[in-house]
């Protein structure tokens, strides 16, 4: 990911106290991850707005989604942060089973969870750390290799120059996380990323051609979101003429048959001339000249 | 009543219009495994939405057929130019290159599309055979062990994972999360639907299409090479070859196809692990190991008999109980749900969907036969796959993507659910966070919340129903419960233990 050099200084200067407080790298991990912090706390809350029906899932995943993110965010400070998470988590679990217990003879699960689980945290605190260290992070990074910045050997971190590149970075980091046995594993293969540049200009074409699409519909949003691309690839001008007509035909058939609204912008309302309309104005281009002599 | 159900799937499998879906599918899965780089869970969330128009036996034809014809496909640029289309074919590179590279291409080609075929006849048919009692297992799950099913395959594919168990469990719980959004399923509340745009809810095919295809095309974006650089040779005369070194080696056929069918029967598993677990197989029970890697054919039909073994064994829980055994039985369940059909009892019962499932079913045994035909007749042409370059299939699966999520239900939310999840993805995929994991609960969303609901109502809201037999005669709940703590908890504890006793 190319940077300039204002938003390269200004992220260096957020990453720099980070490093310095917290020992740790940011990563487009922990914006992912914090993604999630903040999308299950704001759903966990709104859900007390549901009738008490619809409100038990929600709360639940909104739940769950919010405290394994903050664990994972802090899984380098697992055994000092669990237990004050055990603790608090208790606290509530306990008062919300005494509350429910005191108005309807139900919540005893919570309470009895809630009280089992302060026990658990006052009684066994380190172990207690040291258990929910092992059920977060992944084996390689309980053995040492997390992605502290201390913890990188000093091979790995001349590796990774230059330190400001953001997306090389991540590229090292995982590469690391695809080192391990469990690379294997169907569910989460790895890979590598020669270009960072490449996943970055497609989501931005992709953007590009979404706000298109809102804008002047997707029929004719298509054919420039592909000029754009085989000019962000330097395609020859032939192919890159053949593969706009391609989607341009592709976008026609979805209006022709499936789908005519494709062609009006959302949010402008605008509708521009399907092929078949200009078609039929080519045609009658006699009429429409004599009527503007005429109007003339 | 089951053999009505069977004899009417033969009735509508024998239509012109069905077969000709039935080959559509299979002829595109084969391009789209052949394509470095894209595989049969973005061929067929692109078809997806394309479904629409057809009805919903030739929907799921035409997706299964992608499913099948693709597994057969990714062997194709693994044997030509050393990268699978797909990753299930990725152990057929070991042997199947270095026999390209002997000039045996069309024999190692031969030698996929048979053993991909019989395998996948061989499996479908014992599946056929076995559904009697399997629709009896089903119907036996009342509604709580249901819920506790679909939370067992979720925490199935964090164990199988293998990773840190709370990224699988967060990705699965965060793709519950995405399904809440919406009218309530039984209740029909409104939920988190500030705009109207989101009165319906996320669509989980706008999901699929995201995390599969835009976040796949990113990948390819950042990536060099999979493409032929040089002329390929196919000789046709290695043809007869192939078949012949497949019909010789039966017990290696008859081995991996078992094998691929009871992994894939594994919720998160899927062809990658079995076609490995195969070859490791056949590498294991041969007499000459050493000449595995250089271009033995076993390596060849044991990796690709096991990964068309898989597609039968994935389809079990899928059906059964709505769990994805792999990414593309995520995307058929995405295709059953869109066509309002629902995994589970319904689907094995006489007098609800039982003939479309036979109908499904026997679509697969014939599609492996069209695999065979058209795998064999088009050995020499299909080189021609691996030589298209990326820079021509991205934008045009990105353009089929936004299309399709589109001309859906014209949801402009439907398009930024597109472009969210396909980053979403691309990040998840990069820092090891399952995201079969992440597609199950997207999927699987709905069903857990109303399996839920109604096994609440049956308790009085008491959650002791999944824990407590003695009360409410539940025992099937309660093993279920104790099975995922152990699957969840049983390493820690196990690791403790070891470590006491060494202490």
């Amino acid at each position: 990911m190319e940077q300039d050099d204002t938003v390269g200084s200004i992220a260096d200067r957020v990453r720099a106290p980070l490093e310095t407080v917290l020992g740790e790298r940011p990563t487009m991990e922990h914006v992912l991850l914090l993604l999630f912090l903040v999308v299950g706390v704001y759903m966990y809350q709104g859900a007390s707005e549901f009738a008490p029906d619809a409100q038990t899932f929600p709360r639940l995943m909104a739940g769950g989604t919010a405290v394994l993110a903050f664990l994972l965010l802090a899984r380098n400070y697992l055994t000092v942060v669990a237990p004050l998470v055990g603790a608090g988590l208790g606290a509530y679990l306990t008062y919300d089973g005494v509350t429910t217990f005191l108005a309807d003879g139900g919540g005893l699960v919570s309470l009895v969870a809630g009280v089992g689980l302060l026990v658990v945290v006052v009684g066994f605190r380190e172990r207690f750390g040291e258990g929910v260290e092992s059920f977060v992070a992944e084996p390689m990074q309980v053995m040492g290799d997390t992605d502290t910045t201390d913890a990188i050997p000093e091979s790995e971190t001349e590796h990774e120059e230059p330190p400001a590149d953001e997306a090389d970075s991540e590229t090292a980091d995982a590469d690391r996380a695809s080192s391990g046995e469990e690379s294997d594993s169907a569910a989460m293969y790895v890979y590598e990323i020669d270009d960072p540049k490449g996943p970055v200009v497609t989501g931005a074409l992709c953007v590009g051609y979404m706000l298109l699409t809102f804008t002047i519909g997707m029929l004719y949003a298509t054919p420039i979101f592909v000029i754009a691309w085989t000019l962000w690839v330097r395609m020859d001008v032939p192919k890159a003429v053949a593969l706009t007509v391609l989607s341009f035909v592709t976008a026609y058939l979805f209006y022709d048959l499936i789908q005519d609204d494709i062609a009006e912008g959302w949010l402008t309302g605008w509708e521009l001339p399907a092929p078949d309309d200009l078609l039929g104005l080519w045609i009658h281009a006699g009429d429409l000249f004599q009527w503007g002599v005429v109007i003339g | 009543m089951t053999v009505e159900s069977f004899v009417g799937a033969i009735e509508a499998l024998l239509t012109v219009e069905t077969m000709i879906w039935l080959l559509a599918g299979v002829i595109i899965g084969i391009i789209v495994g052949g394509l470095p780089g894209l595989g049969p869970p973005l061929g067929m969330a692109i078809i997806l939405p394309l479904t629409l128009p057809l009805d919903a036996a030739n929907a799921i034809i035409l997706l299964v057929g992608v499913y099948s014809g693709s597994m057969y496909g990714g062997s194709i640029a693994a044997i030509l130019i050393n990268t699978p289309g797909v990753s299930s074919s990725a152990a057929t590179m070991f042997d199947g290159y270095p026999m390209s590279q002997q000039g045996r291409a069309a024999t190692a080609l031969a030698i996929s599309a048979t053993a991909s075929a019989f395998a996948g006849l061989f499996t479908i048919a014992a599946l056929i055979l076995f559904s009697p009692a399997l629709i009896e297992m089903v119907l036996a799950v009342g509604t709580p062990e249901r819920f506790l099913v679909a939370i067992l395959g979720l925490a199935m594919i964090t164990v199988v994972t293998r990773g840190s168990f709370a990224k699988g469990l967060l990705a699965g719980v965060a793709g519950l999360l995405v399904t809440t959004v919406g009218i309530a399923p039984m209740s029909l509340d409104q939920r988190y639907s500030e705009t109207m745009y989101l009165y319906d809810g996320i669509d989980f095919v706008a999901v699929l299409i995201g995390l599969f295809a835009i976040a796949e095309m990113m990948k390819l974006a950042g990536q060099e090479g999979g493409i032929a650089k040089g002329e390929v040779t196919i000789d046709r005369a290695g043809i007869t070859e192939g078949v012949r070194s497949t019909l010789n080696h039966p017990i290696t056929v008859f081995k991996s196809a078992n094998i691929g069918m009871i992994v894939g029967a594994i919720p998160g598993a899927g062809a990658t692990v079995s076609n490995f677990v195969a070859y490791s197989e056949a590498v294991r029970s041969s007499s000459d190991p050493d000449s595995f890697g250089s271009g033995n054919e076993i390596g060849v039909i044991a990796s690709e008999a096991s990964n068309n073994g898989t597609v039968a064994g994935s389809l079990v829980p899928a059906i059964s109980f709505g769990i994805p055994g792999s990414s593309s039985t995520a995307v058929l369940i995405g295709g059953l749900l869109m066509h309002d059909l629902r995994p589970g009892p319904s689907m094995f019962d006489p007098s609800g969907e039982l003939t479309l499932t036979y109908t499904m079913l026997l679509a697969l045994l014939v599609g492996n036969v069209v695999i065979l035909l058209f795998g064999l007749s088009m050995v020499t042409q299909l080189g021609y796959l691996t030589k298209i370059d990326t820079d021509y299939i991205i934008p045009m699966v990105v353009v089929l993507s936004f299309l399709g999520t589109y001309a859906l239900r014209i949801n402009p939310i439907d398009i930024l659910t597109v472009i969210v999840f396909g980053i979403i993805g691309f990040y998840m995929v990069r820092y090891n966070y399952s995201v079969i994991a992440f597609v199950l609960g997207v999927v699987l969303g709905d069903i857990a919340e109303e399996n839920l609901y109604t096994a609440l109502q049956l308790s009085d809201g008491s959650f002791m129903i999944f824990v407590n037999p003695l009360e409410y005669g539940r025992w099937l709940s309660f093993i279920l419960s104790v099975l995922i703590v152990l699957l969840i908890f049983g390493p820690y504890v196990k690791q403790w233990w070891e470590r006491r006793q060494a202490a």
